[in-house]
Formats: structure tokens, C-alpha cells, sequence
């Protein structure tokens, strides 16, 4: 599962951005905030546009990029250092996620806490 | 005067032929009215039957989101019952069943909490003030236990302001419960109310012709424009300033928000970038640097601060890069990750736990003891962990991403270790071995022991002895305090093809 939402996610990212991304639903399961399981985090509606307009189905190969990434994500490898959030600022559409502190950028993408 | 008299044979005929080309053009027209009659209506059943199908889809997922703010408000509804229960009890007995119970409730109403169509933001400090209770009440439940005693005067006063919070949260989901039935209010419009919200002064905004249409919804559907916060969803938003006013709870879990974590293990000075890369040349190593460029590609704020460092071939920029990140303070490497795609494997698990060991040794990381090896795709996740004495030192672990077709070590993760290993002067045991030893189980054969430093939940270390033991082709890690001998906690190990994994 935590392999589809990073498919669907970060597909085109380098593969750092790709373990980031699954690092960041990792430490959110983790965090208070947020749903206490990786699927509660992965379906809460609205926190991930690739779940939201099902881009999490595309077929993916088995040997896709992702879910090595996930492995790695699960292995315990965080390149973002405990970050919660990540956006894409040139297309996202909710204004209070720029008032984040952005921790650093991989690929696309910025990532947050 | 002749007058321009038609020959009345000659009206006749035109006047017939008139006719005809009517009856000829009412034919036509008649064939063309025919075909769009039978068009309309059958565009007009399909899109009948589309709505149908739609309104049925809406009313599932209208009943689902129902169903879970129901169940939230039932479940916080529980919590402050068996808070409010808690705040009469006497015993032991009743403080550890009634804190279990706001536990529970307090897990389900997190989950329900998350199913919900509204925007984290809208959630968060609500979802993480019922985490805190639940992991609250579940930490002093487990006290209790020990303690043998009824709720402390500062236990109960804790508990009286939790009860306090949570009875105004519960308050506020039944006023929105009323607002739902008396206002005919769906979640399926409260999700889009709720986008919409988000969206405002956003540089996307929605087209003019959504926001158009949105308003004739609103006017004909007779509910508030978007310029008044809607209800529900400005309930939700006073609720989470409110609780925000709450000084958190202090205890000693996971989520208490007294711990902060600084690192130890950096040491001092500050290092600039062009360090950053000397530092990031020597790790690698010179043969390997040959026909590659290094360069900065920024700068991380997390909890320690770093430089980014990329290493990629100049004649290949695209393919098998290296990213690390080297820490501010002290220019250690915080973690180092290589993709490239890995073969089938030449060596074992075994050779690949020597091969992290070596590479950590030629870095001045000595001493290191293996405690896993993981495999997937080809590659082994080597996890060590160092040693003060003879004591393992679980919380300091590194790891090491081996890939098995030609030993080359891809990754290495050492936030853990930079995060938590300094020096202890750890303390002897106060319990040895074999006192340690009766207190497992006899039910379990035991196979093994040694002395670790185990972490806990909220990050405090104790002192264990590690028991190897087995039951019924079942393995376990018994971990028995050293300084008091409590049975801290039992693992499960499960071997499978890709390695040993410990829950």
C-alpha cells in the first residue's frame, strides 16, 4: 500500500524524493496529529491528492522504483529528518501549507514539518 | 385592361405543387423530428440513469461519513463518561480498567476522527489532543499497575483537566450534530465547503465558473454564501483554537510534547560547505570520485541542521547518483543513499553483515556489533549498533544498505546513532543474570543473553538483559530490567526468506 501511494505520489521524482515522500507517511502515523496506521494516514480524505482522484490504482510494475523506496522508507531511511508535510509549489492549492517552516527540498518538491 | 389573371389551370397546378413540396418538406422534417425525439430521449434516460447512479454513490458515501462522525462523537462521548468515572474511583482496580477504557474509546475516535472529509488543518489539534489522552491514560494505566495503588492527588488532578477539555470537545460535536439534522447539512457539501476554504487566496483559484455556479447552489439550496465561515466547519476551527488556549498534559509518553530530542552524538564546530564537500570527498573514498562531480544542492533545517551533498558522474548525470546529507555541527554524515538497479545476489547475508562492519571500521566506527540483516531486491540492511563495554547500545544503531551483486555499499543511515550515542558511564546491573533468568517465563526455553540498552516509547533508555527464548517454534526477546528486574518487554522474531524480523 505504502509502495501504490508513493507511485502515485512521486512517481516522476528521483529516488530520494521517492523514499521522502514515504518517509513522510511514515512520520505521520507516527505523529499525534494524524491517523495512528499507515492506511488510516494513506485514505484520510483530502491529505493526498493521488488518493483523492485515484492516481494510487495506475498499475504499477513490480519492479517499479517505488517499492524499493517503500522498503527503504520502512527499513527506517528518512532523507527529510522527521518531516510531516511536502508540497509542490508549483501546484499546490491550499494556502496554509506555505506557512509550514520548509526543512529542505528534494526534487519537486518541499518538505516540511 | 388585361389583368394578370393566372390561367386558374395554371394556380391550380402551382398551388398543388405547393402542396406537395409541403407534404415533401413536413416529411423531412417530420424524419428529422422523428430522429431527434428518439435522440432526446434516449440521452434523456441515460442521463437520468447517470443521476440515479450518482445520487446513490452520494448517498453511500454521505452515509459513511454519517456513520463516522457518529461514531467519533459516541466514542468521545465515552471518554469523558469514563474520565468523569475515573474521578470517583478508589482502587486500583477500577483506575486501571477505567483508563483502558478512555484508551480504547480514545484509539476508535482518532480513527473515526481520520475519516472525515475536512482538511488536516481543520483536524489537527483536535486529533492530537485525543492521541494525547489515549496515550496518557494508557501510560498511567500501565503505572498503575505496577504501583498497586488507587489515582494520586496529581494523577486525579491531570485527569480532572483532560476531563475538562474532553467534556467541551464533546459538547462541541453534539452542537454539530444538532447543526447537521436542524440545518439538512450533508458532509458531501461540508467536503467541498471545506476545499473551497482551503483553496481562498490560493494562487490556483477555482475558475469563475465553479465559483459561479457554486454560489447559484448555495442561493437555491438557501444555505450561507462562502463569505460567512459555514457551521460545522467553523465549529471544528473553534474548537481547535480552544483547546489550543489548554496547557498540554505533562506525563511522560510519546506524545508528550515535554520531549524534545536534541542531538548528542554531533559534537562541536561548525563546518562550512566547501568542508561539507571535502568531508563528503574523504568518506567516498578517491577511486571511486574519479570522473565524478560533488556538488551543494542545499541546505536541510531538521532536527539537524545540513548540508546536501550529490555526487553523480559527469558522463552520466542522470543514472546512480549518490545523495548525502552532512551535518552543520561537527561535519559528521548523516545519511548517504546510492539508487542504482542491483543483480542477483553473489554473496550472503552473512558476507554482507562483514562487508558493513569493514566499511564502518575504515570510517572510525569500531566496535560495532550486527544485531540484523534485512534483504529486498537484492540488497541487505545491515543494522549495528555499538557498544559501551559490554553493553549493546540499541538506541545508537546505524545502518548499512548493502547491495549483494557486487558488495558495493549503497547506503548508510546514521541519524540515530548522531541523534542519541554519547557517553553513559552506564551503571552495573543491580540484578545479575541468573536472578534475571528466574524471572522469564518457564514456559519459554531460553537460549541466550546479553546486556543491551533498550529505548522506550518516549525515548527513555533502561538497562536489560536480552533473552533469547523459544516456545513451540515461536521465538522471543524477553527483556528483563537490570536495575529492578521488571519484564520490560517481549519481542517476537520471525525468520523468513528476507531475514529476521522483530515485532
Amino acid at each position: 500500500m505504502l509502495a501504490r501511494a508513493i507511485h502515485g505520489e512521486a512517481r516522476g521524482e528521483p529516488y530520494e524524493g521517492q523514499v521522502a515522500v514515504g518517509a513522510v507517511i511514515l512520520n505521520r502515523s507516527k505523529h499525534p496529529s494524524f491517523p495512528n496506521s499507515v492506511n488510516g494516514v494513506i485514505f484520510q480524505p483530502g491529505a493526498f491528492t493521488a488518493v483523492d482522484d485515484g492516481q494510487i490504482w495506475t498499475p504499477m510494475p513490480e519492479d517499479a522504483s517505488a517499492v524499493k523506496a517503500a522498503r527503504d522508507a520502512l527499513a527506517g531511511w528518512d532523507p527529510t529528518g522527521g518531516c510531516i508535510y511536502y508540497w509542490n509549489p508549483a501546484t499546490a492549492t491550499s494556502q496554509w501549507i506555505w506557512s509550514r517552516p520548509v526543512v529542505k527540498t528534494i526534487g519537486k518538491h518541499y518538505f516540511a514539518k | 385592361m388585361t389583368h394578370e389573371f393566372k390561367e386558374p389551370h395554371e394556380t391550380i397546378e402551382r398551388q398543388r405543387d405547393q402542396v406537395a413540396d409541403l407534404r415533401k418538406s413536413r416529411n423531412g422534417l417530420g424524419f428529422l423530428a422523428g430522429v431527434l425525439g428518439v435522440t432526446t430521449a434516449l440521452f434523456g434516460y441515460l442521463g437520468y440513469n447517470q443521476y440515479v447512479q450518482n445520487q446513490a454513490f452520494r448517498m453511500a458515501t454521505e452515509n459513511h461519513y454519517q456513520r463516522s462522525f457518529n461514531e467519533l462523537s459516541t466514542n468521545v462521548n465515552n471518554m469523558e463518561l469514563e474520565m468523569s468515572r475515573l474521578m470517583a474511583s478508589n482502587s486500583t482496580n477500577q483506575a486501571v480498567t477505567g483508563l483502558t477504557e478512555v484508551s480504547r474509546q480514545a484509539t476508535q475516535a482518532s480513527a473515526n476522527m481520520g475519516q472525515l472529509p475536512l482538511a488536516t488543518l481543520l483536524l489537527s489539534r483536535t486529533n492530537q489532543f485525543v492521541n494525547t489522552v489515549g496515550d496518557f491514560s494508557q501510560n498511567l494505566a500501565e503505572r498503575k499497575v505496577d504501583a498497586n495503588t488507587s489515582l494520586t492527588t496529581e494523577e486525579q488532578s491531570k485527569i480532572r483537566d483532560l476531563h475538562k477539555q474532553t467534556a467541551f470537545l464533546r459538547d462541541e460535536l453534539n452542537k454539530m450534530g444538532e447543526q447537521l439534522t436542524t440545518r439538512k447539512l450533508t458532509w458531501v457539501d461540508l467536503q467541498r465547503q471545506a476545499r473551497m476554504q482551503e483553496q481562498k487566496g490560493s494562487k490556483q483559484q477555482t475558475a469563475w465558473y465553479d465559483r459561479l455556479w457554486n454560489k447559484v447552489l448555495f442561493t437555491v439550496a438557501g444555505q450561507e454564501t462562502e463569505t460567512q465561515a459555514p457551521p460545522v466547519l467553523a465549529n471544528f476551527q473553534f474548537v481547535e483554537t480552544e483547546l489550543q488556549k489548554y496547557s498540554p498534559v505533562e506525563y511522560d509518553g510519546r506524545y508528550s510534547e515535554q520531549i524534545k530530542i536534541t542531538p548528542r552524538g554531533l559534537g562541536s564546530g561548525q563546518i562550512t560547505q566547501e568542508q561539507a564537500v571535502q568531508i563528503a570527498q574523504s568518506w567516498i573514498g578517491q577511486p571511486y570520485l574519479q570522473g565524478h562531480q560533488i556538488n551543494v544542492t542545499g541546505e536541510g533545517k531538521a532536527a539537524i541542521p545540513s548540508y546536501g551533498i550529490s555526487v553523480v558522474a559527469k558522463d552520466n548525470p542522470n543514472q546512480n547518483k549518490i545523495n548525502m546529507d552532512i551535518s552543520k555541527t561537527g561535519g559528521h554524515v548523516i545519511y548517504m543513499l546510492k539508487d542504482r538497479p542491483v543483480g542477483t545476489p553473489t554473496i550472503t547475508r552473512d558476507d554482507a553483515a562483514a562487508v558493513a562492519r569493514d566499511y564502518l571500521a575504515r570510517r572510525g566506527f569500531n566496535n560495532f556489533e550486527v544485531t540484523t540483516v534485512e534483504e529486498y531486491q537484492n540488497i541487505a540492511v545491515v543494522t549495528v549498533v555499538p557498544k559501551e563495554g559490554n553493553v549493546s547500545l540499541y538506541p545508537d544503531k546505524v545502518k548499512v544498505r548493502v547491495a549483494m551483486d557486487d558488495k558495493e555499499v549503497i547506503g548508510y543511515d546514521g541519524t540515530a546513532y548522531l541523534t542519541f550515542h554519547h557517553n553513559r558511564n552506564l551503571s552495573q546491573p543491580t540484578i545479575s543474570r541468573d536472578d534475571a533468568r528466574k524471572r522469564v517465563s518457564s514456559q519459554v526455553a531460553v537460549t541466550g543473553d546479553k546486556l543491551v540498552l533498550l529505548a522506550k516509547d518516549n525515548y527513555q533508555e533502561i538497562l536489560c538483559w536480552e533473552f533469547n527464548a523459544t516456545r513451540e517454534n515461536m521465538n522471543y526477546l524477553v527483556y528483563i530490567n537490570a536495575q529492578n528486574g521488571r519484564e520490560e518487554k517481549i519481542l517476537r522474531v520471525e525468520t523468513t526468506n528476507a531475514g529476521k524480523f522483530i515485532f
